[in-house]
């Protein structure tokens, strides 16, 4: 298991509004208004990362809403009192850096 | 806008046992409950988490009152609350029946605490009353403000 | 005489305790209906239904309430939910949202028990979750019937009530890792499973009887964690024994303090409030209430 404050520290150079929060005892990083592009075009909107497992995947990113045209099996989970979106995307390690993680997972919606 | 507390009858025990217990030098025992809180429309809901007593060497002397908090038990909850981003609610009782209400000095200590720093942090300068007051157990046991 | 007399053993304040109660009900199908219809019956008053489907055809075999005609008309299960509810209880307060209860979440909050009639491990997790965080004691119910090949089939079910404080679903092995990552592979497709009526009849009437249990118990050792197992086949509902075998351990799985709204500011809520344009009533009796402090001074305490 990574060291969550190494981690978040991390992340934080990259987005320096991500917050470490936890969910069952497993950290979660909320990642508020976080830009990436998508189906080729940029987007805004909240981000959740589970860096460990949710839901029968290794680990998962959620988004605020679902994106057209990319990602596949759109389900919605309720996290941290809030409902989220997320695509089937299989196989993120948990075993790598959180901004791996986070890329590994954006490539889902690119 | 209304208020509702609910504990887990555990906790809602440990917190009666420990406030039940005799101090060296004070008359009551005085905690603090944490919570989560969350907004029901307009309304508040309080959801406790943990309790933790102020310990008997954070009291001060003071025979005029049942119980007075030093500043380092203080010190402790706000770092509490800090640490956590929980809402702490400080407990002690009266014991008796019926309808609680604030005494005389609960309510001269709470316009102490507003009247520094807490003015600066929060706009809820004010009592407040729960409305409804639940122990989630088994059963569940509901009081109501009159 | 009230049409409570014979359920007069639930205690003497029972008939307002019932009533003052409000009860989620999250899936209004084979079981959920049941649960919605007895709950009526013993005179529960307050109700939050969420479900985001129609009646079909093939649901006729077992949802309770619904008819061959509102399949016919495709009538919202919400909607069959309420008709019966209120057949019982005129009076009830009765709130229907035809959707997933994640969208439902704020009425949820309010009830006193949330009983969990879904498809789906991830969705009972979610929802065990959510009635955590606002400490509701959560009954969940299922069934299935499996192929046991030449042997037959075997029909099974479950009653589980986890209480705040109690272990939970995944604490007694019903919810495990490997069923989500098997379920998630199936991408949501659960595919028409065997549901007959008799088997969702057993457990929600156990549901109903567990949760009267929590509100007005007629014996004194309510239990606030049970596992309880159907075993369809030889016609029993017993203690599971993952209940001795979990007896003295404590939840790991829900952490005292995940209560509440991580999200929530009280600060920003309070403001939310007080900037919103007062009615005339609440301005004029702000006004009234200066006038008075003006010739009288203001009091120590507020009743907000």
């Amino acid at each position: 298991m990574s060291d969550a404050a190494a981690e978040i520290a991390e992340l934080k150079i990259l987005h320096p509004n991500a917050v470490l929060l936890k969910e069952g005892g497993n950290p979660v990083v909320y990642l508020p208004k976080f830009s990436f592009v998508a189906n080729g075009k940029g987007e805004t909107m909240d981000l959740l990362l589970h860096p460990s497992s949710h839901s029968g995947y290794v680990t998962r990113l959620f988004f605020e809403r679902q994106i057209a045209g990319r990602g596949v099996h759109w389900k919605q989970h309720r996290l941290l009192e809030r409902n989220w979106w997320v695509p089937s995307w299989k196989d993120v390690r948990p075993d790598q850096p959180w901004t791996a993680m986070l890329c590994e997972h954006l490539r889902a919606v690119a | 806008m209304k208020i509702g507390f609910k504990i887990a009858a555990a906790l809602l025990a440990t917190v009666r046992i420990d406030l039940r217990r005799p101090h060296p030098c004070a008359h009551e025992r005085v905690g603090f409950i944490s919570a989560g809180l969350s907004a029901v429309g307009d309304d508040v809901l309080i959801l406790a988490r943990s309790y933790r007593p102020v310990l008997d060497q954070d009291y001060l002397r003071d025979p005029s009152v049942g119980a007075m908090m030093g500043p380092e038990a203080l010190r402790k909850a706000l770092q509490w609350a800090m640490q956590t981003g929980a809402a702490l609610f400080h407990v002690h009782t009266h014991g008796g029946r019926g309808l609680p209400d604030f005494s005389s000095v609960d309510l001269r200590g709470a316009r102490r605490c507003r009247s520094k720093r807490w003015r600066r942090e929060s706009t809820a300068a004010r009592h407040t009353f729960i409305e409804r007051f639940t122990q989630v157990g088994a059963p569940i046991v509901t009081w109501r403000a009159a | 005489m009230t049409r409570f007399d014979r359920q007069s053993f639930l205690g003497s304040g029972s008939e307002a305790r019932l009533d003052e109660a409000t009860i989620g009900l999250v899936g209004l199908g084979g079981g959920g209906s049941h649960m919605a219809r007895q709950f009526a019956h013993i005179g529960i008053g307050g109700y939050v239904a969420a479900d985001p489907d129609a009646i079909e055809d093939t649901n006729t075999n077992r949802l309770v309430g619904g008819t061959l005609r509102d399949a016919a008309a495709a009538r919202a299960k919400t909607k069959i939910a309420r008709r019966m509810i209120r057949g019982l209880q005129p009076h009830a307060r009765i709130v229907t949202v035809c959707d997933t209860w994640q969208h439902a979440t704020e009425q949820l909050k309010t009830c006193d028990i949330i009983m969990g009639a879904v498809d789906g491990f991830a969705e009972r997790e979610q929802l065990e979750r959510f009635a955590r965080r606002y400490l509701i004691p959560y009954i969940d119910i299922g069934m299935d019937v499996h192929d046991l090949g030449k042997d037959g089939f075997l029909i099974s079910g479950q009653i589980i009530v986890s209480t705040p404080g109690s272990l939970c679903l995944r604490c007694c092995g019903l919810i495990t890792d490997e069923r989500l990552k098997e379920e998630a592979g199936k991408y949501g497709a659960a595919g028409s499973r065997p549901q007959v009526v008799w088997p969702n009849g057993v457990l929600a009437s156990t549901a109903v009887g567990l949760a009267v249990q929590l509100l007005t118990p007629w014996h004194p050792h309510p239990p606030a964690f049970t596992f309880l197992e159907y075993d369809g086949n030889s016609g029993t509902v017993s203690v599971s024994a993952h209940v001795e075998a979990l007896k003295g351990r404590i939840c790991p799985h829900h952490p005292p303090d995940e209560t509440g709204d991580p999200f929530f500011d009280i600060r920003k809520h309070l403001e939310g409030i007080e900037q919103r344009p007062a009615s005339l009533w609440r301005r004029a009796l702000r006004a009234a209430k200066a006038w008075f402090d003006g010739i009288f001074g203001s009091r120590s305490t507020q009743t907000v």
